[in-house]
């Protein structure tokens, strides 16, 4: 299947996914930057950029998928709901998923708590386990 | 005649205008407000969330050509010793079969249910069900979700009205700085 490039929303924001697929199959995606503005067509392109990523995690040799939310900032909870649902369809095809929530920020702690009720709410799904990495705690 | 209540921070927008950006300005600067006014930005956390996802409701759902017009108030006051911060928002839905359908969706999950539960019906609801970009209600449950904050939504006719109470009792202000000199 067609690797797709990296994913710039545009306008004044900064906000950007990036991804790399490794010879080893391990896929690593990164968030970067806000999101907290639907705007139709720029919320829809991000909405379509992540099922690209889920199919490209289910219909090539990935063995792996990496997801860091390090740099994500402040995001709307429809645009975090999103990366779960991808997450979480990758999950359901047997791929092991771990997550990296370790920022600083504020922000930090709504994404770590998501991460976390994330990796309880499927915990009861097929598929291997998810491996939570916490260095700080949640407010 | 004191009323015992110490009004610290009242933003209120009435009516709000449509702009590409009205929503980053709204929420950014009141990120950047409450963080000049709070020593620790963690406990406050709620009251952006619950504003970020409030205005994102208004840009998206709002009919901005009836009146009256979308309207915001986000205020911090002391009520005799205690902190209460409130978000509340109005406006016309374009839309009122979508707004009723956000409204039951919202209804239903924050009915007699706390917050540990409400979390994991939003987990749930997430992975299981339907296309997330029509489902309403979403940004709304995930504030409800917090156990700071109590969230009361309503429908009368077609005016849409949200109100967020976020209990933050630990809620302590910056020191003052009375060396600063403002240049």
């Amino acid at each position: 299947m067609e690797i797709p490039g990296p994913f710039h929303l545009g306008g004044n924001t900064i906000f950007k996914i990036e991804h790399d697929l490794d010879e080893q199959g391990e896929l690593s995606i990164w968030f970067y930057g806000g999101l907290v503005v639907r705007h139709g067509d720029r919320f829809d392109r991000y909405l379509t950029h992540l099922e690209t990523l889920e199919r490209l995690a289910t219909n090539s040799s990935v063995t792996h998928v990496h997801c860091h939310l390090e740099h994500l900032a402040e995001v709307l909870s429809r645009a975090q709901h999103a990366i779960y649902r991808m997450l979480h369809a990758m999950r359901a095809r047997g791929l092991p998923v771990t997550i990296y929530a370790t920022g600083e920020q504020p922000e930090q702690s709504e994404h770590l708590r998501m991460s976390r009720l994330f990796v309880d709410g499927v915990g009861k799904q097929p598929g291997p386990p998810v491996k939570l990495m916490e260095i700080r705690r949640a407010s | 005649m004191s009323t015992g209540t110490d009004i610290k921070y009242e933003l209120q927008l009435k009516p709000l205008r449509f702009h590409p950006e009205l929503a980053e300005s709204i929420i950014f600067g009141l990120k950047w407000t409450l963080g000049a006014m709070f020593q620790d930005p963690f406990p406050v956390r709620d009251v952006v969330v619950a504003v970020r996802e409030v205005v994102d409701n208004i840009v998206t759902h709002a009919d901005w050509d009836r009146t009256p017009g979308p309207s915001l108030l986000v205020s911090y006051r002391v009520h005799r010793g205690h902190p209460q911060f409130c978000v509340s928002s109005a406006n016309v839905v374009k839309d009122i079969d979508e707004a009723e359908h956000a409204l039951r969706f919202i209804q239903k999950h924050i009915s007699s249910k706390t917050s540990d539960v409400l979390w994991h019906e939003l987990t749930n609801h997430l992975i299981d069900s339907t296309d997330i970009r029509t489902n309403g209600g979403i940004g709304l449950l995930q504030v409800a979700s917090s156990p700071r904050c109590r969230l009361d939504v309503r429908l009368e006719g077609a005016l849409f009205r949200v109100r967020v109470d976020v209990d933050i009792p630990e809620l302590q202000a910056a020191p003052a700085c009375p060396d600063r000199t403002g240049s």
